[in-house]
């Protein structure tokens, strides 16, 4: 899979906005990347989807060095994707069917095919009801599933996702970590978020960044543990970490692993 | 959003068949350009008035409010036409200056009649088409009509970039507006300016963004739009 080796990113003025950092997505099938704004989560996307070049340091899919030639980004960017923060910038197309269909007409399939993926891809971000509609009218959360959607409909390998949840309400929130997680069956997913809450349930591998340095690395169970790091990298606990240490209940993944403990101790 | 792409988009004739649409269109416009009948002018005018305002359900005074701001160019341009300085008296209707006469000559006014006549059947045209149907379908028609694959492109980035323009620009200006920045003649002017200036760079930033986009979506140089 994708391995970033002491990857360097500096900006034309020469401030370094990645230093060392080295990632590797076989740790885990959805990988969380979390840090402050302007930690140089985005940038790090951006390298790895190689739309920016790094100065020194490599990134290699499936043992081989990516190479900056236009054939070889084009075939390295049907494997890996992403999903933007800002979904009206990723949306292009004014209705959500030729938005979706985008990548897939770019890759020369035939009409009924496209059709076909679309709408299953439609069917699994929960917005087949929005096939036709414009997608300016469309509110931010259905945006966000639009997104998505364009994303996976590529069948890539790798999808990353900057900020899924950002903006979203509550209930928009659970659907895209339903999604996320259904995706995680057949693809590697990586994740960019301060929200903690949200990585530490979906992810299973978390790295920590900080002005462009990976301060940490580890399982959410152990990472989330270390009180320091977290701070300097102007982060915050979960909840479900919090209670763990605050009331001495066993740690947990998510909210319904805590129901049943609750339901187990009231039995007895 | 715009208010002409959203009539687009909800109108009562959105989901009929683009191809009609355009035939009619164009077999209008190919009338009034050929035409020399003022009253076929005014009658494709009425029709498609009617097309699009009681067929398609736009409201009356929303319509009158599109054709209003071609109308007063129209207007301008037609008073090039119809009114003329000389200095031999060959006027119909004319008022004297210094020697000179300015008026109206008989041709000119038959001339401009129907010319506006033209020009607002021709109008009303392709308001029909603008207000009734979504730029996708539009250029779906164009694509099967062989029209050059940059041309479409265009349209379409150009589409793109009038919604990006106009949101960034609605943006900035409410976030003036807020701060007061249009209390007065002076904040007014200056906010004016800056809003220029920060227009431009955001959307370098966003034309950007669209490249990285693209990128993503293995753009390869042309925009495919399907059949």
């Amino acid at each position: 899979m994708i391995k970033v080796e002491s990857l360097e990113y500096k900006y034309e003025d020469g401030t370094k906005a990645l230093k060392n950092v080295n990632i590797d997505l076989d740790k885990g099938n959805i990988i969380g990347i979390i840090g402050s704004n302007g930690s140089g989560k985005s940038t790090l996307f951006l390298n790895i989807l190689g739309i920016l070049k790094p100065s020194q340091g490599t990134i290699k899919y499936n043992n081989t060095p990516l190479k900056y030639d236009k054939k070889s980004l084009r075939n390295y960017r049907k494997e890996v994707t992403m999903v933007f923060q800002d979904p009206e910038r990723q949306l292009f197309y004014s209705r959500v069917y030729d938005d979706i269909a985008f990548a897939l007409r770019n890759l020369n399939m035939s009409e009924d095919e496209i059709r076909k993926k679309v709408e299953l891809t439609l069917d699994r971000v929960k917005a087949l009801n929005l096939m036709e509609k414009p997608t300016h009218f469309l509110s931010y959360g259905q945006k966000k599933r639009i997104a998505i959607g364009g994303a996976i409909v590529m069948d890539s390998k790798v999808i990353l996702l900057d900020e899924p949840t950002s903006g979203l309400d509550p209930a928009m929130t659970e659907e895209v970590i339903s999604i996320i997680k259904e995706l995680s069956d057949e693809k590697k997913l990586v994740v960019s978020s301060h929200d903690m809450d949200f990585i530490y349930e979906v992810c299973d591998y978390v790295y920590i960044i900080s002005k462009g340095e990976i301060l940490g690395e580890g399982v959410p169970e152990e990472i989330f543990l270390k009180s320091k790091l977290l701070k300097d990298a102007g982060l915050d606990k979960p909840w479900l970490v919090k209670i763990h240490e605050y009331l001495g209940i066993p740690l947990v993944k998510n909210e319904n692993e805590l129901l049943k403990i609750k339901l187990i101790k009231e039995s007895i | 959003m715009l208010l002409i792409d959203k009539y687009a988009y909800t109108n009562r004739l959105t989901n009929t068949n683009p191809y009609i649409k355009f035939a009619i269109v164009v077999i209008a416009l190919a009338m009034a350009t050929i035409t020399t009948s003022i009253y076929i002018n005014l009658s494709i005018q009425i029709i498609m008035s009617m097309l699009t305002t009681v067929v398609a359900g736009i409201p009356i005074n929303k319509y009158f409010k599109f054709l209003f701001i071609p109308s007063t160019f129209l207007v301008l341009s037609i008073l090039t036409i119809l009114i003329s300085i000389s200095r031999v008296d060959i006027y119909a209707w004319r008022i004297e200056i210094f020697n000179y006469y300015v008026g109206i000559t008989e041709s000119a006014l038959q001339e401009s009649i129907l010319l506006s006549t033209r020009v607002f059947s021709a109008m009303a045209s392709t308001f029909f088409l603008g207000l009734t149907t979504p730029l996708n379908n539009i250029i779906r028609v164009l694509k099967k009509m062989y029209l050059s694959n940059v041309l479409i492109e265009l349209l379409v980035l150009i589409y793109r970039f009038t919604f990006i323009f106009l949101e960034e620009a609605m943006e900035i200006h409410t976030g003036q507006e807020l701060k007061f920045g249009y209390s007065n003649m002076k904040n007014s002017l200056r906010s004016t300016g800056l809003l220029i200036s920060s227009l431009f760079t955001r959307l370098i930033l966003r034309y950007r963004d669209m490249v990285v986009v693209l990128e993503c979506k293995l753009y390869d140089g042309e925009f495919k739009i399907g059949d």
